[in-house]
Order: C-alpha cells, then structure tokens, then sequence
C-alpha cells in the first residue's frame, strides 16, 4: 500500500505544480510555461497510470507475481477507481494556442480532484480499504469511462470559459463507452434475471442508468449553449464519478 | 429548414421535438434514478417491509417520514417519474415520425444545397483525389460541377432513428412487465420439492442435486441456501408416526422443513412437540433439537444434529431421524416485455454508437483554379495541422 499511496501523492502534487504553472505562465505571459505546464502534467499521468496498474493489478491472481516483488499489498474500494479516473482524467496532447492562456490549466483540475480524493482516502487512517472484490470488469469499465469523462470536463471547462470550441470526441468516447457497458449490463441482466433490473446491485442500477441518461442529454444538448453545455457535462461527469466509487 | 411560422401546431410540434426539452426530461430522469442509487429503496416482498422499515427509521430518525411522505422510499413506482418516461416516449414516437419524414424528403430531394459558412482553403490536397478518399470513408459525395456536397447519408439519419426506435421499444417493454408481468421472491424451496405460483399458474422445483427447474414461461434464479431438515418418526413397533407442523395442515409421515428460524412440530401420536434451532444460517449447520412432552411442556431430552443436520435419536420410545435438506431462496419472473427490452436495448445502443461513429454532418469542398477549399464542419484529418487527436 505504501508505494500506490506514494505514486498518488507524487502525482497529485505533480498535477497541482501544471495546473499552478498554467496559471503562472498566464500571468507572466510566458507561453514557455504554460508549455512546461502540459509536459509537467504528461509526467502525472505517467506516474498515475503506474499506480493505478498496481491497484489493480493488486486484486488480480494473474499478476501477483508482478505486485508481490513491489510488496503491494491488495488494495481496493473506490481508491482503485479514483485513481484509475485520475490517469486518463489527464489529456496527453493539448492545443497548441499561440498565447499563454490561464484556461488551459482547467484541463488538469478534474485529474488534479481525482488524484486528491484517492490520496485523502488512503492517508486517511481506518479508511484505507483492502480486498480484491472491487476488481470486476464492471467496476474497471466504469473507472474507465469516468476517466476519459473527466478529460471531457477539463475540454467543457476550458471551452465553457473561453470562445475555443471544444473537442468532441473525448465526450462522445465516454458516451459511446458508456453505452456499451450500461447496454451489456442489462443485456446480460434480462437474460439471467428475467428484467432489466431486477435483483440489480442498486448501485448499478441507478447510479449507471442515471449517468448514462446524463450523458446522453449532454450529447443531445446544442452546442451553441457553451456554458449551458459545460454545466451539464460537469453534472454527468460527476454522476459518473459517483456511480464509479459508490460501494454496493 | 422550418419556415417561421405563428401556427400554434408548429410551434407545439418544434417545441415537443426539440433537443432542449429532451434534455431538461432526461437530466429529470437521471437525477430520479440516482436517487435510488442513495437512498435505500422499499424491498418488492411485503414481508420484509416492516424491517427494512424499522432500519431506515433508525438510519434516518425524524427526517423518515418527510422522505416517506416524499415518496423517496420508492422512486420508480413514483408517478413523478412514471409520468416523465411517459413524456418521454410520446416524444421520441413524434421525433420518430419527423425522422422518417426528412429521410423520405432528403431521399426525394437530389439537389445540391448551398454551402453554409465560408470556404476555407485546405493546403496540399488533388479535389479528385480528395474525393475518392471521402468516397472510400464511406461517404456519400454528391457532386455539381466544381463543387461537391458531402455526408453520410442515409446511415447519418438511419443511425439516430434507430436510436430512438430501440428506446421506444425499450420503454414499450418495461411497460409491458409493469403491466402484465409479476415477480415472486424469496420462495422457499428444498431439494426434492416443487411450489405452485400464481394459484398454480406456475411452477418451480429444486431437484435431488440442487439444480433449480421451472414453467418455461418465467425465468428462475436462486439466491441464498441455508439449513433444511427432513424428518421422519419411528414408534416403539416399528410403526411410522404421522407428524404435524401446524395444527391446521395435513399430518405426514416425513416433515421438510426449512429452518428460516426456531421451528416446532408436533408427533400427536406419541404426545411430543419438538423444537428445531439452527446454530446458523448455513446449509450444513447443526440444529439443537429440543423435545418436550404434550401438553406439560416440560423438557424430555435436548439433542444437537451432526455438521450438514443429520441425526438419529431416541426419546420416549420413539426413533427421530433427521437428513439434511437445504434450502434455497429462489425468485421468479415473469416478463412478457423481456424480448421487446432486449431487443430495444440492442438497437439503441447499435444506434447511439453507430451515432457517435457517423455524425451527422455534412460538408462542401470545391475546386478552385489549384486549389482545394471546403466549407462547413470538416474532418480534422482534412487539415494540414490537425489539433488535439
């Protein structure tokens, strides 16, 4: 536990120092720093993605091998997925904009909250959780699309903000991901179980049919309303984020 | 494309088939349905009500009744929320109406349209080159002249319609569980034993083995085991006693018995009541037997059965023999809208996906004097400098 605890305070306080360097660059208006900002912020990612293949790889009996000559021990609960939303929360090519903008450090801040809210709950003592039965591919796929979602956030924050239009796939990916899982889900539940949701985990139930009618609206909204449409991304992106780490 | 018009029907029409109110019902929707993600719903079974009620009156206090009175204990019987999902597909029949009628015009309408937006130079690119490009993405290119409209007609507009239609069927199937469908749960059953559902309208049964049978028209799942016994008395002349475990039911000579708690039966012959206790709530745990004799009550022997509940005892001149016998909590569904979900279901996700793989977009290029320009939402990969990829 102690090496996934370190790799997500190194990565937090990395994602912290782009998102102040942005915010330094901006001001000075040094486009050099904000550049500095994006490669700081690449190194994050890599040191998250790293922790979050540990946690994971924790649970797996496939991979004891691997995370038993670091002397990880199991971990699990919501820090697996926060942390895993916190890796690909981080986008690893941006715009290159011909002036230092302070908005671009908008794009870190939802990887930068992941990472905080995954290291808080591992520091905190009595609430670090152990135990494999968090590592499902329902609960991998979710932590995945809320992932690539709050990279969507970071694009509608920026854009809601500034007259920059915003890329669309990262959004549309999350949705298309999104679909896919939630369509499975009750798929695979009609057949076992008779009914979309009967004997449903409620968790599952509404917390991923609630996020996936959020982004469905989300992609049904005009993209003409740019504040309207962050709003309403950063709302389903949070349902997202919420049905991910809600234990059952 | 709509002309401006002051009749009121086109107005209502525009309104009721417009993005904005299918976000503003489906935002309401989804926030019902997180709802129930945190805060604990009433359980399907009326046995269970009034503990489930009792924990959220010690988990809530004061604030259970205005969560009551609120209807948040059972959200998705709410009319609130059946009421939008009413809404809602009344809405996506109409927005599939106007759907069919577009592909029906856009089908008979062979023109170009003018382009909207201003042309933009693209470096670097031969126009019919660029067009048996976008003719090998699968795009639709109409071409006049010089000039050539793109899209990805009809599967831009065959893909949302699709969407909409498997969305539609979905609802029409939970609809139809609502209304014709029903669930049985928590039905007890023990090896070797069949249950009647319905007043007889269905069936379902535990074999020998453990392997759940049922009516071919419901699905059956079983949940939780726990401890069962079968019983059977012997008398001091080898006769076999007749056993009863309720006073109205009929006497048999071997008793099953699922031990969802403290249960008693009685042998009249033999003037005895027993008394069966389960150590817990496992299939193969041991069961303190208790016998008393009737009608004094008091004590006659205390036994305990082996581990997985087997046991032969002798009491007052009469053998009890016990074999283990678990059960299992099963559920029972009967869901006429099961095909109709699934196969709605299936649709809409083939057509929101196939949505977000083929926009609905479409694009003008043009050939002008050595260079190549395009107006409108063109591909990123159209430039020479793409952004973010």
């Amino acid at each position: 536990m102690p090496l996934i605890a370190l790799l997500a305070g190194l990565g937090c306080g990395i994602l912290l120092a782009a998102v102040t360097l942005g915010l330094l660059g901006a001001v000075l208006e040094a486009k050099a720093v904000v550049d500095g900002a994006h490669a700081v912020a690449r190194g994050a990612a890599g040191v998250l993605v790293i922790g979050a293949l540990l946690g994971w790889g924790s649970g797996l009996p496939a991979l004891e091998t691997i995370t038993g000559m670091v002397e990880q021990e199991p971990l699990g609960g919501p820090v697996l997925s926060l942390l895993l939303m916190a890796a690909l929360a981080v986008p690893l090519r941006v715009d290159r904009s011909t002036a230092a903008d302070w908005r671009s450090s908008l794009l870190y801040v939802p990887g930068w909250m992941l990472a905080s809210a995954a290291l808080i709950l591992m520091v905190t003592p009595g609430r670090a959780p152990t135990g494999t039965e968090w590592v499902t591919p329902v609960r991998f796929s979710l932590a995945v699309c809320g992932g690539i979602g709050g990279r969507a956030l970071g694009q509608a924050l920026q854009s809601g903000l500034s007259n920059r239009e915003a890329l669309t796939w990262p959004g549309a990916l999350t949705y298309g991901m999104l679909t896919f899982v939630c369509g499975a889900a009750g798929l695979v539940n009609l057949w076992q179980r008779g009914g979309l949701w009967v004997a449903s985990d409620p968790v599952l139930r509404g917390g991923m049919a609630g996020a996936w009618l959020a982004w469905t609206a989300d992609w049904l909204m005009p993209r003409r309303r740019d504040k309207l449409g962050a709003a309403l991304t950063a709302a389903a992106t949070l349902l997202l984020v919420l049905a991910a780490v809600k234990p059952a | 494309m709509a002309e401006q018009s002051s009749d009121p029907w086109r107005v209502a029409w525009r309104i009721a088939t417009s993005n904005e109110l299918l976000v503003v019902l489906l935002v309401g929707i989804a926030l019902s349905l997180t709802l129930t993600a945190w805060i604990p719903q009433r359980p399907a079974s009326d046995v269970d009500y009034a503990r489930w009620l009792s924990q959220m009156q010690a988990r809530y206090g004061q604030a259970t009744s205005v969560l009551r009175t609120l209807g948040l204990f059972d959200i998705t019987s709410s009319v609130i929320l059946r009421g939008l999902l009413a809404i809602v597909a009344g809405i996506l029949v109409l927005r599939i109406a106007e759907g069919i009628d577009r592909l029906r015009q856009r089908r008979e309408t062979e023109e170009v349209e003018r382009p909207e937006g201003d042309w933009q130079k693209l470096d670097d690119w031969d126009f019919t080159n660029l067009l048996e490009i976008l003719r090998g993405r699968r795009y639709r290119v109409d071409r006049a002249s010089a000039e050539a409209q793109v899209d990805r007609w009809p599967w831009s507009q065959v893909l949302p319609l699709a969407a909409q239609a498997g969305a539609l069927l979905l609802l029409m199937g939970l609809l139809l569980f609502q209304v014709f469908g029903w669930r049985a749960t928590d039905v007890i059953l023990q090896e070797g034993e069949r249950v009647s559902l319905r007043q007889g309208a269905s069936w379902m049964a535990l074999s020998e083995d453990g392997e759940l049978r049922h009516d071919p028209g419901i699905v059956g799942f079983l949940g939780e085991r726990g401890p069962g016994l079968v019983v059977e008395a012997v008398g001091a002349e080898g006769e076999s006693l007749e056993l009863l475990l309720r006073p109205d039911a009929e006497p048999s000579n071997d008793l099953r018995i699922a031990l969802t708690g403290d249960t008693y039966f009685a042998i009249p012959e033999a003037e005895l009541v027993v008394r069966l206790t389960p150590r817990s709530e496992e299939a193969y745990t041991r069961t303190d037997v208790q016998i008393y004799g009737s009608p004094t009550g008091e004590i006659i022997a205390e036994r305990v059965t082996e581990q997985g509940g087997h046991g032969v005892f002798e009491v007052a001149d009469v053998a009890l023999t016990f074999t283990a016998a678990p059960y299992a909590r099963a559920t029972a569904v009967h869901n006429p809208g099961r095909l109709p979900s699934a196969a709605g279901l299936a649709i809409l996700a083939i057509g929101l996906i196939g949505s977000l793989v083929w926009p609905e977009r479409r694009f003008w290029v043009r050939e002008s004097g050595d260079l190549v320009e395009g107006a409108g939402p063109l591909p990123t990969w159209m430039y020479l400098e793409g952004e973010d990829v």
